[in-house]
């Protein structure tokens, strides 16, 4: 396909990934295949060293994978990659601008990295942010740093915005500014944004749609409302939770008091099990029991 | 949309480098100016009044020095501005570029626009310099200088251009630095002992003379070499720009 290809506008999903493979000594992504509906922010949520920024930079082609299909924005990540990355912003957890870099600076080579650079925009986003103009990008603040990036992401009519960690250590005010500008974006049905965090209190707030990652194997993807809606914590006495049927427990969490016992389907539980008192759940539990569901129970 | 990226990444790279540019060609320039007035002293001023026994001695350093400042105004501001291609190795830099859609040949022939027109400038200036020291001292401007000069920065830029290559490959500057001395003990010996056999510099005569001759009986060769060197060095840099992480 030619350089000019641009996105079609009939693709449903920003992101297409379907068994996306990685290895590295020690580490394997392993088959993972998830999608992120138009217009939607998908959090990508795991601890440290799941395998989050793997995959991010597999879809944004700065490593080499070996296997799995990428489609971005209705095109193929590999054959219409400079079509596909005119059209999408990445926001890391650092900042890769040069140091000695003022705005004026920036906004001279993200014209040249971009055709749809719009300065004026920028500027606003600049003056938005309370960022200063003739500073160098070295004496920010890591705050400020951030939102610089976010300003040079969200002035070149990008579609898909990718974001690895780029609200880590970032302080609650920031983080919640940044969260607006998202919505924001979001306001416009065809943006899309993926973020890989693990402040799973950020995408509690803001995501549509979450994928959990651990170890390299993907645990969990859905929207978020249903898998919140569908999951559930069950607190019981340890009696009660060997009355329980394995298939309905994702993982069990004992203690000296009690048993906290996630379950997949709340509904289903409700009925199976009368005398259970279901509680709903937030991600960060949620993630925190998927991630030790080998293990089962847990301490 | 390709030519109009080249404009302005042009203009980022020579931002990057303008510290770089501006304290080598500020030197170089002092260095130019002292250069002259050191001329005119010698013709006009109290280093004409030297004793003859001196004169000799004094006129080998000075043609020592305007032989070698020129070199060091063109192959100095070249070899640094061809160091700052380091910035392009910073591995947050590194991620953030393979995710822009610029190729890796646009930012490398950026860079190289940079270098050469930084020493096509300097070696402008360096002849303005030789065409004033040739007013001053009555004497022309000799095509073995000029030749010299060329050379010199040829084999400054090749070696650094080298050396900026095996960073990227290897990673990090120390790593290149022993892969360099590696290369270059050999390379030396070699060229020491084709430099004996041949007697590139015969023993009897004055030796800054007969390097220059050297190099301007060398000149076509070396010019050749170096836009060989130059243009894989370009095309690896490309590549190396578009590598993705393993």
């Amino acid at each position: 396909m030619s350089e000019n290809v641009s996105a079609t506008a009939t693709y449903e999903n920003a992101i297409e990934i379907k068994n996306l493979t990685k290895k590295y000594d020690g580490f394997t992504l392993d088959n993972i295949s998830f999608c992120v509906p138009k217009g939607s922010i998908m959090g990508f949520i795991g601890q440290n060293g799941a395998g989050k920024s793997t995959t991010i930079k597999a879809i944004l082609n700065i490593i080499k994978t070996d296997g799995g299909q990428i489609s971005l924005l209705g095109m193929d990540h590999l054959k219409d990659e400079a079509a596909a990355k005119e059209q999408i912003a990445a926001v890391f957890d650092e900042c890769p601008f040069h140091d000695s870099f003022k705005a004026k600076q920036l906004s001279i080579m993200f014209k040249g990295l971009y055709e749809n650079w719009n300065e004026e925009l920028f500027y606003s986003y600049l003056e938005r942010f309370n960022l200063p103009r003739n500073k160098k990008i070295g004496k920010f603040s890591k705050g400020m740093k951030m939102k610089i990036q976010i300003a040079t992401a969200l002035s070149h009519g990008a579609k898909l915005l990718i974001m690895d960690e780029a609200t880590t250590g970032l302080d609650p005010v920031v983080r919640n500014e940044i969260l607006d500008i998202f919505r924001e974006y979001l306001s416009d049905d065809t943006n899309s944004i993926l973020m890989s965090s693990h402040i799973t209190s950020d995408l509690d707030k803001i995501a549509d749609c979450v994928t959990f990652i651990d170890k390299g194997k993907l645990l969990l993807t859905g929207y978020k409302d249903d898998i919140l809606e569908s999951h559930g914590l069950i607190k019981c006495s340890d009696a009660d939770y060997q009355k329980m049927d394995a298939e309905d427990v994702v993982s069990a969490r004992k203690s000296d008091f009690c048993v906290e016992v996630m379950v997949s389907d709340r509904m289903e539980c409700k009925r199976k099990y009368a005398w259970a008192n279901i509680e709903k759940t937030n991600l960060e539990e949620i993630m925190l029991f998927y991630v030790n569901k080998e293990k089962k129970e847990w301490a | 949309m390709r030519i109009r990226s080249l404009k302005y990444l042009i203009y980022r790279d020579f931002f990057l480098a303008r510290k770089t540019i501006f304290i080598n060609a500020a030197l170089g320039l002092f260095l130019m100016i002292f250069g002259i007035l050191v001329s005119l002293s010698s013709k006009y001023g109290n280093l004409a009044l030297v004793p003859e026994s001196y004169q000799e001695i004094l006129g080998d350093m000075m043609f020592m020095f305007s032989c070698f400042l020129p070199v060091y105004a063109c192959a100095g501001v070249g070899v640094s501005v061809i160091e700052t291609m380091q910035f392009e190795c910073d591995k947050k830099w590194r991620s953030f570029r393979l995710t822009t859609p610029v190729s890796g040949y646009m930012y490398a022939l950026a860079r190289y626009i940079v270098i050469l027109s930084a020493v096509s400038v300097c070696m402008g200036i360096a002849l303005l310099y030789m065409w004033g020291n040739s007013l001053i001292t009555g004497e022309p401007v000799s095509g073995e200088s000029i030749a010299f000069m060329l050379v010199l920065t040829f084999y400054f830029m090749m070696f650094s251009l080298l050396m900026q290559i095996l960073i990227q490959v290897l990673g990090s500057a120390d790593r290149a630095g022993i892969a360099m001395v590696i290369l270059m003990i050999p390379a030396m010996f070699g060229v020491m002992w084709y430099g004996e056999k041949h007697m590139l510099i015969p023993v009897d005569e004055p030796v800054m003379p007969s390097l220059v001759n050297l190099c301007a009986k060398h000149l076509p060769k070396v010019s050749v070499t170096f836009v060989v060197v130059l243009v894989i060095s370009f095309i690896l840099t490309a590549k190396l720009y578009k590598r993705r992480e393993k």
